[in-house]
């Protein structure tokens, strides 16, 4: 007998980060790895779990920037070099290690390891990841949602609501596009919600939502069931909040799960260990050291300095473990609120999706033992959104509060004294582009090879407008992690605006710029600039 | 439930897995400088919670602006003001000043400690002349209408069936009679009922908006007194539309509230007065928003 139900939300996402004008650039790598130990390693877990008839369901978000990333030929082309590289590298391990049985067993896993990715890759999924998304989402296993078009961080955006509105349209047109159909979920950057966002959502057909769990416990009125049910807000569409139990024991590093000492220790890689004549050409060009994903050692103790050699198969064996104790845990929670629920209790369970593999290795394997769990009982039955409200299809209307996940659960992480510079711009740059946009919606309709440019150069300004909105170079400065690239990338497409504007109202677009342009932040190649526009001028 | 959730939340870490890509460090160095302007030469006014205690404003304003309002700008100090909007005040008291600061800057920003920083807020920067305030721009108000006035106080559930575009509200006592065999209460017929329903789907759609509550009054009052004045009613109509013309469901709700009332026989409903309530209920709170026996048949 089902007692209650366990949804599993994966948020999957990268800022956009292409750089055709280095031969080598390490941000480029964020894709390359996300995909290497998360994306591939997630679907050939879901392949692994249809062979052996698990039932599993899995809440995906896709964002358009990462969608965008995965389907573009340049990235693709340099991930099948990386994995190459890699394979490459792991060969030379093997021999380099042959008197060292315990860490060569190591070596010999990451060199099936790649390979097995690599085949998975050109094969399954036909050079295209999200070919195989695609696959799992026809057949009903996974839902997959939208996010902002270039996760901007709607609160702050909404002073000009076309800017808000642009980053939800531009989303369900950039879903459909490669998924083919509309989104009905989605999830909001950074989960963060204002007074009047559902409205947009609704107007755009999205169904359902994601809070955190004070955006619903702070509501108005209070939920009668806590974060164990979803609600709908007065506009209809359902949000559904975090369970923080479950969430911590998988998010927290010390308390979490990941932390175990078998697990693989993230830290210890040989692009940092191994003599640099040796690791040179794996590594940055000009010669500093970086992650190579080659990791031999597992976390072993908290303080210990002598790391011991990692063990895949008993790291392996303890996502068994880990799945079961998160399993019962889960039991036991729903067993406590069933009491005073009229319904089967739902726990939501949201985490980043690169959080599984990437940081946490076995992370992957862990999922699919849950699952294994959940197929073989019918205690805890794993649901989609949309599964869980085809059930239960009456739910208390509330106001959520203003919230998002970010520390101290609101705004600070994306405004305050050390990011707030940006906003000023971007606020500009909607309110100019809004306006040009009415001006020249019907304008430049006629064929010319003059209106042609002028209509690429507005579509390359929404571009770098969109581009600029990412809430992810916000929230690195906040970190004090990659400051000068997040710093750099905001200037730049505010400074590519505001010489693409000069040009356009002035002395004439610059060709050659804006094919560079074009080129190199392409996100959106089908994008029109009339989606500015206010929707009845 | 709710200080379990608290502690929990604080215990919660922040990871996120950008962080872990970034924790290689940047190691290709960023060569490019990119020029970004320092002001745009507009005037502006802006104003957003940071958190749940605190408030960030930003600002810019021209010599074009000064030179249009003072004969003598130069040196000029500004003073900016924090507005709470209370909605269920009459509008001369709607907005209350809660903060104020001096600045020198023409660009410039801060930020302010005030507990209530979700609640709804204007802020104005001008000037003060003896005493007296002199608006030089305002910004967009935040948080209008708050979750706190949207939000119904009342048990209120939706039912939302696949590919319906919209649900049905109801009380959850009101379900709960729904299930037993129907029957009709004495003083009101069907008709009248589903009026309600459609009212309670049109509160809920736009309780917020009081500018369409006073044009919506202008209409129903006009076309209570059987007005022969087409174009008072179309400009008034055209006026409604103009105030909230994205919001179709709203219209529609609207026309078809007008048809059942146009239409009906009996005892009229006072609608003015209604409607007055109704707005000052969805303005502080929206306690009343969903109780039928304020509707007087």
């Amino acid at each position: 007998m089902i007692k209650g139900y366990w949804m599993p939300v994966l948020h999957s996402h990268l800022p956009f980060v292409k750089h055709p004008e280095y031969d080598y650039f390490l941000e480029e790598h964020w894709l390359f790895e996300a995909i290497s130990e998360t994306y591939i390693p997630l679907l050939m877990a879901m392949n692994r779990m249809v062979d052996e008839k698990i039932e599993f369901r899995l809440t995906l978000s896709v964002t358009p920037p990462l969608a965008e990333m995965l389907s573009d030929p340049y990235l693709i082309d340099q991930f099948k070099k990386y994995v190459n590289r890699l394979i490459e590298l792991s060969k030379k391990e093997v021999l380099r290690l042959s008197g060292d049985k315990e860490t060569l067993k190591v070596a010999e896993f990451y060199l099936n390891r790649f390979e097995t990715i690599k085949t998975f890759f050109e094969g399954f999924l036909n050079s295209n990841v999200l070919n195989g998304y695609r696959f799992f989402y026809e057949q009903g296993l996974i839902d997959i949602i939208t996010c902002g078009a270039t996760h901007g961080f709607l609160p702050v955006l909404r002073v000009n609501k076309r800017a808000v509105e642009v980053q939800i349209e531009l989303a369900k047109e950039t879903h459909k596009k490669y998924f083919n159909k509309d989104p009905e979920g989605i999830w909001l950057p950074e989960c963060a919600y204002y007074e009047g966002i559902d409205e947009i959502l609704k107007a755009n057909g999205i169904k359902y939502f994601f809070l955190d769990s004070h955006g619903l416990m702070d509501g108005v009125p209070s939920p009668k069931h806590g974060v164990y049910a979803p609600i709908y807000t007065i506009n209809g569409v359902a949000a559904f909040a975090r369970d923080p139990e479950s969430s911590k024991q998988v998010w927290s590093s010390k308390a979490g799960y990941p932390g175990d000492p078998v697990y693989r220790d993230f830290y210890r890689d040989i692009g940092f260990d191994l003599d640099f004549e040796y690791i040179k050409p794996y590594i940055s060009p000009d010669g500093k050291r970086v992650y190579t994903g080659l990791k031999y050692y597992k976390i072993t103790g908290e303080e210990s300095e002598a790391k011991l050699i990692y063990d895949p198969e008993v790291a392996h064996a303890k996502t068994k473990s880990h799945a079961w104790h998160f399993y019962t845990e889960r039991i036991k929670q729903i067993d406590m609120l069933s009491g005073a629920m009229d319904r089967p209790p739902l726990v939501v369970s949201p985490y980043d999706a690169e959080l599984f593999g990437h940081w946490w290795f076995e992370g992957p394997e862990f999922l699919y033992n849950i699952f294994r769990e959940t197929s073989q009982n019918d205690t805890i039955k794993a649901v989609t959104p949309l599964e869980y409200l085809g059930v239960h299809p009456t739910n208390q209307v509330i106001a959520p509060s203003p919230s998002s996940w970010g520390e101290d659960g609101y705004y600070s992480v994306w405004l305050n004294e050390g990011n707030d510079w940006i906003y000023r711009h971007l606020h500009y740059m909607a309110d100019t582009l809004e306006k040009l946009a009415n001006e020249y919606k019907h304008l430049l309709d006629e064929d010319s090879v003059a209106n042609s440019i002028k209509r690429r150069a507005l579509n390359q300004l929404a571009r770098e407008l969109l581009l600029a909105q990412s809430s992810d170079w916000a929230f690195l400065v906040t970190q004090e992690t990659a400051v000068e690239y997040s710093t750099k990338r905001t200037k730049e497409h505010i400074s590519n605006f505001n010489r693409l504007l000069g040009d356009f109202l002035s002395v004439g677009i610059d060709e050659k710029f804006l094919e560079w342009l074009e080129y190199k932040n392409s996100i959106f190649e089908d994008i029109d600039f009339k989606i500015y526009s206010s929707k009845y001028v | 439930m709710k200080n379990e959730l608290d502690e929990k939340q604080k215990q919660n870490p922040t990871d996120r897995a950008i962080e872990h890509f970034v924790t290689q460090g940047n190691v290709v160095p960023v060569d490019d400088e990119y020029e970004i302007p320092d002001s745009y030469g507009i005037d502006t006014l802006f104003i957003h919670p940071s958190n749940n205690d605190s408030l960030y404003v930003y600002w810019e304003i021209t010599n074009t602006l000064l030179n249009s309002k003072f004969n003598d700008p130069t040196g000029m100090e500004f003073t900016v003001k924090i507005y709470a909007i209370k909605m269920g005040e009459p509008k001369a008291r709607r907005e209350q000043e809660v903060y104020s600061f001096e600045v020198k800057d023409m660009v410039g920003s801060s930020y302010i400690k005030y507990p209530a920083a979700l609640k709804p807020l204007i802020a104005k920067m001008g000037v003060m002349e003896n005493n007296k305030f002199v608006e030089l721009i305002k910004s967009k108000s935040i948080a209008v209408p708050s979750f706190e006035v949207l939000g119904p106080r009342e048990d209120l559930w939706m039912e939302r069936l696949k590919d319906l575009p919209s649900g049905t509200l109801f009380k959850k006592a009101e379900k709960a009679k729904e299930e037993k065999p129907e029957k009709i209460e004495p003083n009101k017929t069907p008709d009248v009922k589903r009026e309600l329903d459609i009212l309670r789907q049109f509160l809920s759609v736009r309780v917020k908006d009081t500018n369409i509550m006073d044009t919506f009054v202008q209409i129903v009052e006009e076309l209570r007194k059987n007005s022969q004045d087409h174009a008072k009613v179309v400009e008034i109509l055209r006026h409604f539309v103009d105030v909230r013309f994205k919001d179709m469901e709203l219209l529609r709700l609207l026309l078809e509230l007008i048809s059942y009332l146009l239409l009906m026989d009996g005892k009229p409903i006072d609608i003015a007065k209604y409607l007055k309530e109704i707005t000052e209920a969805g303005a502080g709170s929206s306690e009343n928003l969903f109780k039928e026996e304020q509707v007087k048949l």
